[in-house]
């Protein structure tokens, strides 16, 4: 069960934070009084629910477990959303930002295992 | 969030961004993460206060729910998505994510200062990575800076 409650805070969190960029790309893209732009309220309303979703379990993990045992979990967001940016949004990857987020997520290793 | 002085006619030309993208960013994702610090002490706080209140689906902590710091925590997380938002529409979600680490160093840092826990050796190395990591992708946002101005 807590297996399947972290997973699904990290599935929740990286969908909210996908749909929340798609939202605001589109409302970039589409000028004002483009009937295509209402899809950005269904998209920023399907981001909000989803985060919301991982707040509330987020916070029922918090009750049960130590925060230096999920802080791990949490950092794997990073690199899952910096792939996912790049698969689904089409973000450019560079060997600068691989390298930070390497040295990010040693260091929170670090911090959330002493 | 769309900037009021610009005339029609210009927006045509460029899109309504902020005259400095890459610093206005980092002061958002500053001001997110100062905020969603603030939020995760509160909310863990709220947690343990309510960790042996049961309800019914009792693995969503809706419990806390009981507690005023989870409120607080609440308003300061609504709080730092507002920044969050600011900082995403300007730079790329990887990019800003990764930036969003900082709470990474804010976090121990709060609990030393606040709480008066003890920091580690190993603890502080691991924050002086973190910091490593993100000076080493935040210098290109500087020389978007100076591009921008140089071009405008």
């Amino acid at each position: 069960m807590i297996a399947f409650l972290i997973f699904l805070s990290l599935v929740t969190i990286v969908a909210g934070q996908l749909l929340l960029k798609l939202a605001m790309n589109k409302l970039e893209e589409f000028e004002k009084g483009d009937p295509r732009r209402r899809q950005v309220g269904w998209i920023f309303a399907g981001s909000i629910l989803s985060m919301t979703i991982s707040f509330f379990v987020s916070l029922g993990l918090l009750q049960k477990l130590d925060l230096s045992y999920l802080f791990p979990f949490q950092d794997l967001s990073v690199i899952l959303i910096a792939f996912c940016s790049a698969f689904f949004l089409k973000e450019r990857l560079s060997v600068t930002l691989i390298t930070g987020i390497l040295l990010i997520t040693a260091g929170v290793i670090l911090v959330s295992s002493s | 969030m769309e900037l009021p002085a610009v005339s029609e006619k210009s927006q045509v030309k460029s899109p309504p961004v902020p005259c400095r993208p890459g610093r206005s960013a980092m002061l958002a994702i500053l001001a997110s993460a100062l905020t969603a610090t603030a939020s995760e002490l509160c909310l863990k706080v709220g947690a343990s206060e309510t960790a042996a209140n049961s309800t019914f689906l009792p693995w969503l902590g809706l419990s806390g729910l009981e507690s005023k710091w989870v409120w607080f925590g609440i308003v300061l997380t609504i709080l730092s998505l507002v920044a969050w938002i600011r900082a995403i529409r300007m730079i790329p979600l990887s990019l800003a994510f990764t930036c969003s680490n900082v709470v990474h160093v804010f976090m121990p840092l709060s609990c030393w200062l606040i709480l008066g826990e003890a920091i580690s050796p190993r603890r502080w190395v691991g924050i002086a990575l973190v910091i490593v990591g993100l000076v080493v992708i935040a210098r290109p946002f500087a020389r978007l800076n100076e591009k921008l101005d140089e071009a405008l």
